[in-house]
């Protein structure tokens, strides 16, 4: 036991270390976000702050250089609307499939869920050329659509499988009674999916929020655009940007989705292990 | 986190199967009801997914056949000289020879540190901490962590100033301009932000795992390895095998990242063969010659998830 | 219960509400690609305001700027007004019957005396005039006076003078020339130059197809630009502050358009005191002098050309009381003859191509097809970065491949 416990000593030390070294990169964020710019440009990268009298005016500036304000507003409302119409219209759609009889189920599971299986490079060229024909392009209706679409598959396929789990003898006594699909939907198998409805908001939320391609292809435009292209244009467009500017709108930019997974840890949890076990 | 999941288990189908021999008229009106009411419930999220997904990716392989002009659109019929145009491109050999990098890397790299450190911090006294710090990279988003990460690597970054204190100032690096180091530096940037997630998931498959065979085999005096490799690995194959599907989809299709900190690259376009896409069809407006890209990411997809599959039902028909 | 459900339905709406808005805005929109304008464009759009002439600039990311407009131009909807350029840029929207003429705009205001025919000239494609200007931009080197001081040099004549006072600064520690292949476009500047410098009939014979990149002069080319390197006379490609860099003096002299004297007066320069510009000497002696110019114009596209707020906006933009205040805002030539030169060193530039009937010669940018200029600037890129004769063998390879696979579908 004695050889095990050395081993397991030198292993946890290993993890250890590993542990510091993943923590560098983000002290080196808090640390630059505490800097002027003239104190990040004369020290080295990896000094401390004097102090944290930087922070709030560069939270200011990056604020408002990036006109993050306009790109949050954007991105929740994407990752609202986006995320929870689509686990909605997968609520509905994985009713029909688990609770229904009717032929072809798998037929047609199989059409909603295709829209998984294809990397997103191969929707980015037919979406712009498609929007830039009817008028979608750089609007915010465009990007949405494109968003509340792409979450739609994979929540259908765990609240199909979710629903099937929900006893029948539930809805069989409710039909028996003469009430409506509908009312079986909103009144027994919905409440009976809470848990797994909140999982998938908030796993297709946070990818709406962290998506960065649809954004700069549909809109780019500051009144449509995301928090994440704000992002990444001030970052790119270098004229009047400080290291320690964009990394401040990077934190900032962060803070929501990390708040979100701190208060709601338990529900991401579930959510992440639908994706393995689904 | 969006797609990229497993192929699903088929539905039970007890239901389908209870099917009665003959129907009356009544039963007949019902079974149509039902097939009208399934419809309608279905029709949103159909509508969704034929108009935005399905309908792209038909005209997207379509318009791969033809040929692009830079102002008038697609004109004509090429037949596969768009694919052929991909083998002649220097470009695009780097691009795919990068992305073979990135997905042996993204593959290799975050199952195994992630695979070691689930088993490492199993029961651990630290456990939850630990595992916080792992986990935490995957929660900022990948555009902010290509901003960090970018600076880290710049030319009076973290990664030369650091060389230069500790007296190697000579391998100090224009790190993300250099055939040499850009993808490398990239992949250390993505291993970093990638690892706890799959760390997370093999910890969910590990907790999932019956107990009784492994105290069995300590009952037996099987040491810590002969349990984890002959125990252990077999059983959580499955959710190894998912983890690695969709590390290797990930990895291969990862934009974000790279575009934040590889659009300085003298030739992005050499970069990956997903920035290859962007930036061929977005930039250049070579719309025909993008959509065959993004085919042939579209095939490599489908291969590699058709492969789990079928890596899958064996390895649960050999645990069954 | 029922209560969530109401706050959740308003707060539904009220974001929808909030989403609505973005669909609705109507009106004028200029489009361009020029981040670094946008806050001077704002005080145009101000200004603009005030004389009845609305406007909201519209900046767009300048890797996606050419297939957002392509895009439209294919869909038969391109923006009513956008920036554009000159050369085969122009003539590609032209062909691709995508803008309006505005031969008769240009008419009134050249005979007013409100135009040159020059200006009018470098935006005339098959005998029509297609777009207002935004900018005319001369090519010249800007130089940082108190470093040519301490290193007691003078403003260089020829090409001899200028490598002498080159290997002078440097031996005083001052890198000579900045240059940087920031937001991927600057690639081609130094390779442009360097070959009007040697072979100018070459560079048009190589714009038109009938030289390769593997030909003598521009192996010449590549020759004396690694040379220059391997020299030290440049400063390192991979930094992305070009602006500042000059403005903090990390190198004496700055081969730009003189569009961006605008960015290093705001980085604290003050033109004419601080910094002013020369035309770079020819490397062959028996030369005329010649400068590189770039035309920026603002396009009206058919659609637009239907729309009178759109059109009185264009007939507005070529006025004097336009041309004044865009050119004070932004500190650009704005190619209007009545509109004094907006800095000193755009008016001793200007001067100096007057006084020495510099040849104007169009940029590689609009003078190349774009097909073949986007990927060539990227091998340019890739040799700034490393400078040595194999990769700048694997360029010029490279880019004839692109280049012979272009002419041979579009001859």
């Amino acid at each position: 036991m004695s050889v095990a416990g050395s081993s397991r000593r030198f292993a946890l030390a290993g993890a250890a270390t590993l542990a510091v070294l993943w923590l560098v990169p983000f002290y080196y964020a808090v640390s630059t976000i505490c800097k002027s710019t003239a104190q990040y440009l004369s020290g080295t990268p990896l000094s401390l702050p004097p102090s944290l009298s930087s922070l709030p005016g560069n939270i200011e500036a990056a604020w408002a250089q990036t006109q993050m304000g306009q790109g949050m507003l954007n991105s929740l409302g994407y990752g609202v609307l986006g995320a929870g119409g689509a686990v909605l219209a997968a609520a509905s759609a994985a009713y029909a499939l688990a609770r229904i009889v009717f032929p072809a189920r798998t037929t047609w599971f199989m059409v909603i869920f295709a829209g998984t299986v294809f990397p997103f490079q191969i929707y980015l060229i037919p979406l712009f050329q498609g929007y830039a024909r009817f008028g979608l392009l750089n609007t915010r209706l465009g990007l949405l659509m494109a968003y509340m679409a792409i979450c739609v598959p994979f929540p259908t396929l765990v609240l199909r499988n979710h629903m099937g789990q929900i006893p029948r003898d539930l809805d069989e006594a409710a039909r028996m009674d003469g009430c409506s699909h509908f009312r079986i939907f909103r009144s027994i198998i919905l409440p009976n999916s809470t848990g797994p409805l909140i999982a998938l908001f908030l796993l297709q939320f946070t990818w709406i929020w962290n998506d960065l391609i649809f954004s700069m292809v549909l809109t780019t435009e500051t009144a449509q655009r995301s928090v994440m292209n704000a992002l990444m244009v001030f970052q790119g467009n270098y004229a009047g940007t400080t290291p320690n500017l964009v990394i401040t709108a990077s934190v900032l930019a962060s803070l929501p989705t990390v708040a979100v997974f701190l208060l709601l840890r338990r529900y991401f949890m579930q959510g992440l292990s639908l994706s393995v076990h689904a | 986190m969006s797609g990229i999941p497993a192929l699903p288990a088929l539905p039970p189908r007890g239901a389908a199967a209870r099917r009665p021999v003959r129907l009356t008229a009544e039963e007949r009106a019902v079974r149509r009801r039902d097939y009208f009411s399934a419809i309608l419930f279905m029709a949103p999220a159909l509508l969704l997914v034929s108009i935005f997904l399905l309908a792209p990716v038909v005209y997207n392989i379509l318009i791969s056949f033809t040929g692009w002009s830079h102002f008038k659109g697609f004109n004509r019929f090429v037949g596969l000289a768009n694919y052929r145009h991909a083998i002649n491109n220097p470009d695009f050999s780097a691009a795919a020879s990068n992305t073979v990098v990135w997905v042996i890397a993204s593959l290799v790299l975050p199952v195994l540190i992630g695979l070691g450190l689930a088993v490492l911090l199993r029961g651990l006294k630290g456990e939850e901490f630990l595992k916080t710090i792992f986990f935490l990279p995957r929660l900022v988003a990948p555009t902010a962590i290509g901003a960090i990460w970018y600076y880290v690597y710049a030319d009076n970054g973290v990664v030369n100033t650091i060389l230069k204190q500790v007296g190697a100032g000579r391998f100090a690096e224009s790190w993300l301009y250099q055939a040499s180091t850009a993808t490398p530096a990239m992949i250390i940037a993505y291993v970093w932000q990638t690892t706890g997630l799959v760390m997370v998931l093999l910890l969910l498959g590990l907790a999932a795992l019956p107990r009784d065979p492994i105290e069995a085999a300590t009952v037996e005096g099987a040491s810590r390895w002969q349990i984890f490799r002959h125990i252990v690995l077999p059983m959580l194959m499955p959710t190894v095998l998912v983890v690695t599907t969709i590390s290797i989809i990930a990895g291969f299709t990862t934009f974000d990242l790279v575009w934040v900190m590889g659009r300085d690259y003298p030739n992005p376009s050499s970069l990956t063969l997903a920035i290859h896409q962007y930036w061929e069809s977005f930039r250049s407006g070579h719309w025909a010659y993008g959509a065959a890209i993004a085919v042939l990411l579209g095939g490599i997809a489908l291969i590699v998830t058709l492969l789990q599959v079928i890596l899958q039902q064996r390895v649960e028909s050999r645990i069954r | 219960m029922k209560r969530r459900d109401v706050l959740a339905a308003f707060a539904a709406a009220a974001l929808a509400g909030q989403f609505r808005q973005g669909l609705a805005a109507t009106d004028l929109k200029l489009y361009h690609d020029k981040y670094f304008w946008q806050d001077f464009l704002k005080k145009m759009a101000t200004f603009a305001a005030s004389k009845g002439h609305p406007f909201t600039p519209t900046p767009y990311a300048t890797d996606q700027y050419q297939a957002f407009i392509a895009s439209g131009v294919q869909a038969g909807s391109p923006p009513d007004m956008f920036s554009w350029w000159n050369g085969t840029k122009l003539a590609e929207l032209v062909e691709a019957n995508a803008l309006a003429p505005l031969d008769d705009v240009w008419h009134e205001a050249i005979s007013s005396g409100e135009a040159e025919q020059s200006v009018a000239d470098l935006l005339t494609v098959d005998g029509h005039v297609y777009g207002v200007p935004l900018t005319v931009n001369y090519w010249g080197v800007a130089y940082n006076k108190a470093l040519f001081a301490k290193a007691g040099v003078t403003v260089p004549t020829s090409w001899d003078e200028l490598m002498t006072i080159s290997a002078k600064l440097k031996a005083s520690g001052i890198t000579p020339f900045n240059a940087t292949i920031q937001d991927g476009w600057r690639g081609f500047i130094w390779f442009e130059e360097l070959l009007i410098r040697t072979d100018p009939d070459a560079y048009a014979q190589l714009n038109a197809g009938k030289i390769g990149y593997t030909s003598a002069p521009v192996k010449r080319v590549f020759a004396l630009w690694g040379e220059l390197y391997q020299r030290g006379f440049f400063t390192p490609a991979t930094s992305n502050e070009e602006f500042l860099d000059f403005a903090r003096g990390k190198a004496a002299m700055y081969l730009i358009g003189d569009w961006a004297y605008a960015n290093l007066m705001q980085d604290g320069l003050q033109p004419g005191k601080d910094f002013d510009a020369f035309i770079m000497p020819n490397v062959e002696k028996s030369l005329q002098p010649s400068i590189i110019i770039e035309a920026s114009p603002l396009v009206i596209s058919r659609a637009g050309a239907k729309k009178d707020d759109v059109m009185s906006f264009a007939r507005w933009w070529m006025t004097p009381e336009a041309g004044v205040a865009w050119g004070q805002y932004a500190s650009l030539n704005t190619g209007d003859p009545k509109v004094p030169k907006p800095n000193p060193v755009v008016a001793s530039l200007t001067n100096a191509v007057t006084a020495t009937h510099a040849k104007l010669i169009t940029r590689y940018w609009e003078a190349s097809p774009s097909d073949i200029v986007l990927p060539a600037v990227e091998q340019f890129n890739k040799f700034m970065v490393n400078p040595t004769p194999a990769v700048a063998e694997q360029c010029m390879n490279s880019i004839e491949h692109t280049a012979k696979d272009y002419w041979a579908n579009n001859k």
